[in-house]
């Protein structure tokens, strides 16, 4: 389909020429590090402790504890999620 | 070789000891005081335990939060013990966590949990992909109009699509550090593309065309069919990609394959 093809050919033509720029821009110098066209709302968040290989954890800290069977109150859900309640909409409901 | 499977026998019978709780294959290994030798295994099975609900919660810091400590703690001691950890790195274990809440019984009041497991195991995942170099932008400009219809990209490493009839990302942003758990919105069906630019995860929220155009794109489908129907144009989703690095390379009709 010609409509089609002619789609395609402008939207690489906008990939080429963006990524030309942003060649052109490194090697100036002038690359701020803000991508072109970087206005959406995005979240860009580094992970604290990630690179924790469990020494927080120490084997003595097992000591203290027992391997109790399962209470009935390590079902029920008592995080933040008591604030979504029944609020989220199901998918399709209005 | 009788020395060598004996060791492994052993080994096995610990591991089975501190894992599973199966004790009576090991116990007779174990020098001195029964009673004793019991309680030092216990000291193993639970710091083992604990490494592995804290590698769970480092990586779902958000479903942890959602539903508490007591919560969190029984699910991931269940997981352990349906889907315990396959590979010695611990950042690579809870894989299998978001479908295992999406059968957990106990958090069928809650069905938008699992996605919001797979939105945090995207973001986990996109942290430690693999870089990739980037597309060559003069490569694809030396391309034949003829054939860029027959064109597959592939995307960078990182990049994770997390297609929801739930407000994942709303939930998700509503569990940050600093937030009290309060989603901004309270419907929506969210495809959040995850990604890692300049050493960090990104996520942003696509709308269901471009979710589905970088869906195609990632299977390595030809552009002229991702990019779909009439009445939607693609290119901003490509020039987006694009604009963030996302193209990682792309293939011609001739290498197909």
């Amino acid at each position: 389909m010609n409509s089609k093809r002619a789609l395609i050919r402008s939207a690489l033509a906008g990939v080429i020429a963006l990524g030309l720029g942003q060649a052109q821009a490194q090697t100036s110098g002038a690359h701020d590090g803000q991508p072109a066209g970087g206005k959406e709302k995005c979240y860009g968040i580094a992970k604290a402790g990630q690179n924790d290989c469990g020494t927080a954890t120490h084997a003595c800290a097992g000591q203290a504890r027992k391997d109790n069977a399962p209470d009935e109150w390590k079902y029920v859900a008592r995080g933040t999620c008591t604030k979504l309640g029944g609020k989220l909409k199901p998918p399709g409901g209005k | 070789m009788t020395g060598t499977g004996a060791l492994a026998r052993m080994q096995a019978a610990f591991a089975s000891a501190v894992t599973d709780g199966d004790e009576a294959a090991v116990t007779a290994h174990l020098a001195g005081d029964p009673a004793l030798a019991r309680r030092r295994l216990a000291i193993y099975r639970e710091a083992i335990g604990a490494n592995r609900r804290g590698a769970l919660r480092s990586a779902f810091p958000v479903v942890a939060r959602l539903v508490g400590e007591a919560f969190f703690d029984e699910a991931a001691r269940r997981l352990a013990a349906v889907a315990p950890p396959a590979c010695a790195d611990l950042n690579r274990y809870g894989d299998g966590f978001p479908a295992f809440l999406s059968t957990y019984p106990h958090a069928e009041a809650m069905r938008w949990l699992a996605d919001v497991a797979r939105l945090e195991w995207a973001w986990h995942e996109a942290l430690s992909a693999a870089d990739a170099t980037g597309i060559d932008f003069a490569a694809l400009a030396a391309v034949p109009a003829e054939e860029q219809p027959a064109l597959r990209f592939s995307l960078h490493p990182s990049v994770r699509l997390v297609r929801s009839a739930w407000p994942v990302l709303a939930i998700w942003e509503a569990n940050q550090p600093g937030r009290d758990g309060t989603p901004d919105r309270d419907e929506g069906a969210d495809d959040v593309l995850a990604w890692r630019e300049d050493g960090r995860v990104r996520m942003a929220l696509l709308a269901p065309p471009d979710a589905a155009f970088v869906e195609a794109i990632g299977r390595g489908t030809p552009l002229e069919v991702a990019a779909g129907s009439e009445g939607w144009d693609f290119a901003p989703m490509l020039v987006r990609l694009a604009a963030h690095g996302l193209l990682a390379g792309f293939a011609g009709p001739q290498s197909a394959g």
